[in-house]
């Protein structure tokens, strides 16, 4: 072989130049591929270049780029395993794998001699495409020539492995993020469709006149741009509703978010809101953006709104009207338009009277009420909804619960569900894991102990005076003044007594004894 | 929702999951139609083992289907309630 000249040196050093500037410009494995050829086809004497990625875990070679086949066979294989091929040997050896002879070979699958016959493939050599994070990939340079390649061409080919080597990984990275990110980008669309499919406006579930009214309302009211304020007892579907609101309104392309403000110590409600920036309290390690920012041509949700701290209420009057406001520790005004839908079990406008609840931000807000009504006041959906829940935790739990007696109709539909649907929803799930056979079984216990702990009728003024006074003329023998009389007892004068008891209809009973 | 067409022999199936409500009430619709077009004359029946939900327009073209000689397996107490109203009604 004869000796590299000065002006071999030259062109192959000035190949490894293109080279670098080809990877600088690295965009597919293809395009690589086609420029290594342009660049080395003058200077090495091979007739196949091909690039392929080393898959360590399942233990294959992928095909990615080859140059120098004029009419690929598209049926062709593009993954083998490493064991019997060059790269099985390249892993034993930690060596490039230099194949003088394919005739000779006999380390290889048959599978894969008959690739190379086909080609006609005699000689090769193989590259590990390497970093310090371990191989991952395969540059081989094969020829329809046997012993192509001098021990200087070789030389010259690791250098440039060594190179592809850094660009093909970032390569690989690149692909995986993409990757990667159409992944995740599939799954929030996935995710999204589910929210927005678990809070369907036609998932409201009933017929009844008390719902259809509701969602007369819902249907009036959404495509506006008005506050909403939803009314209703705890578990009774204010949030299906506000989130029925935003479907149908036209920010439904854009964010729902909810805030709960009972679930917000009062201390943070206001960072919660408005966002900070970094270092405006004690723990505000980073820039956090609030709600009324996160919401922007989108819906607000307040959730138990007549919780939110009265401090806070001027603020979010201010945001409401000028749709302004500063972060925490911020001077920069921030502009936010949301559309506002705010719920509540409390009775706000008693709240205003008390003075626990500001008058300006309670009309802000009321603009139009929806009132949800109490189970019990649409009795007639609650066969319905049994049967839903029942279908949807047989579904989830894999039970095959048929029917639901009549008797056990009967006791849901005239039960008093204090709890509302949420109660409703969980007492069918109980019952769902309970049951054992095709027919629902509730657990009837709960129902009575709910029963007994609800609250107990509150007495009357009227009512707790006459019981008072009762106990002390017992506790006098009916003796009304004197100073162990029931007047002393009672601190009022015996007149005074007495006025009361005929007010209040309180005389003794004498039994008669003969 | 997903519809799905079969025939084995002379019997025809439509086969239904998920959730039969609002925007996925026309594609069942369409998927009907189609199946009585391909098998004309064929007892169709509607298996409705794997639907989770019908809302008001679901249980309309339901009645539709059963007016036009539909046969249904259904499965579950909310299910099985809708199409025995809806037989009951055409009765």
């Amino acid at each position: 072989m004869p000796r590299e000249t000065n002006d071999d040196s030259a062109l192959k050093y000035r190949a490894l130049l293109q080279i670098s500037e080809a990877l600088i410009a690295f965009r597919d494995r293809e395009a690589l591929v086609r420029s290594l050829w342009e660049t080395l086809h003058p200077l090495i004497a091979f007739d196949y270049l091909v690039i392929m990625r080393y898959d360590a875990a399942r233990r294959l070679i992928i095909l990615k780029a080859i140059a120098g086949m004029d009419d690929p066979d598209p049926d062709r294989p593009t993954e083998w395993p490493i064991e019997g091929s060059p790269v099985g040997v390249i892993l034993e050896t930690g060596q490039p794998l230099y194949v003088p002879d394919m005739s000779m070979e006999n380390r290889f699958r048959p599978e894969l001699m008959q690739v190379y016959r086909q080609h006609n493939i005699r000689s090769g050599f193989w590259v590990a495409l390497s970093t310090s994070r371990g191989m991952h990939g395969i540059i081989a340079f094969t020829s329809r020539t046997p012993d192509a390649y001098t021990a200087e061409d070789r030389e010259f080919m690791q250098h440039i492995g060594r190179q592809i080597a850094i660009a093909t990984e970032n390569a690989l990275a690149f692909e995986e993020i993409n990757e990667l990110r159409r992944h995740m980008e599939d799954e929030k669309v996935y995710l999204e469709e589910e929210i927005r499919s678990e809070y369907r406006f036609d998932e409201i579930v009933g017929s009844g006149p008390a719902l259809r009214g509701v969602l007369q309302q819902i249907q009036t009211a959404a495509p506006t741009d008005s506050s909403i304020l939803i009314q209703g007892e705890t578990g009774t579907g204010k949030e299906l509703v506000a989130r029925a609101i935003h479907r149908l309104s036209s920010r439904a392309n854009a964010t729902f978010v909810k805030l709960n403000c009972a679930a917000i110590p009062a201390g943070l409600i206001e960072s919660e809101l408005l966002g900070h920036e970094k270092g405006a309290f004690t723990g505000a390690v980073g820039l956090r953006i609030g709600r009324f920012e996160l919401a922007h041509k989108g819906t607000l949700f307040l959730d138990e709104i007549g919780e939110l701290p009265l401090e806070m209420q001027p603020k979010l009057l201010r945001v409401l009207q000028d749709g302004q406001f500063e972060r925490l520790g911020g001077t920069r005004t921030i502009h936010s338009d949301f559309r506002l839908v705010a719920a509540t079990n409390r009775d706000l406008r008693a709240m205003v009277a008390q003075q626990q609840f500001r008058a300006d931000l309670f009309y802000r807000v009321n603009v139009f009420p929806i009132t949800l009504p109490a189970l019990r006041e649409r009795r007639e959906d609650i066969p319905t909804l049994v049967r839903y829940f029942v279908q949807e935790f047989s579904t989830r739990m894999r039970r095959n619960i048929e029917s639901i007696p009549a008797e056990v109709m009967e006791t849901l539909v005239h039960y008093s569900w204090p709890g509302n649907i949420r109660e409703l929803r969980n007492i069918i799930e109980r019952s769902v894991i309970l049951t054992t056979g095709k027919r629902l079984a509730i657990p009837n216990d709960d129902l009575h102990e709910s029963r007994s702990h609800s609250p107990a009728p509150v007495a009357t003024m009227e009512d707790s005076e006459r019981r008072h006074i009762m106990d002390a003329l017992d506790a006098s023998n009916w003796v009304v003044g004197g100073p162990s009389g029931a007047a002393a007892m009672l601190g009022m004068k015996r007149s005074t007594l007495q006025s009361r008891m005929q007010k209040l209809g309180i005389m003794r009973r004498y039994v008669g004894t003969s | 929702m997903r519809a799905q067409v079969s025939s084995v022999g002379d019997r025809v199936t439509v086969k239904v999951c998920g959730r039969l409500a609002e925007s996925y009430v026309p594609e069942l619709e369409t998927c009907w139609r189609s199946a009585r077009t391909d098998h004309p004359g064929a007892k169709i029946l509607v298996d409705l083992q794997h639907v989770t939900f019908i809302d008001d327009k679901g249980r309309s073209l339901l009645e539709r289907m059963h007016r036009e000689g539909a046969t249904f397996a259904a499965h579950g107490p909310l299910t099985r309630a809708i199409i025995a109203n809806i037989i009951r009604s055409e009765a």
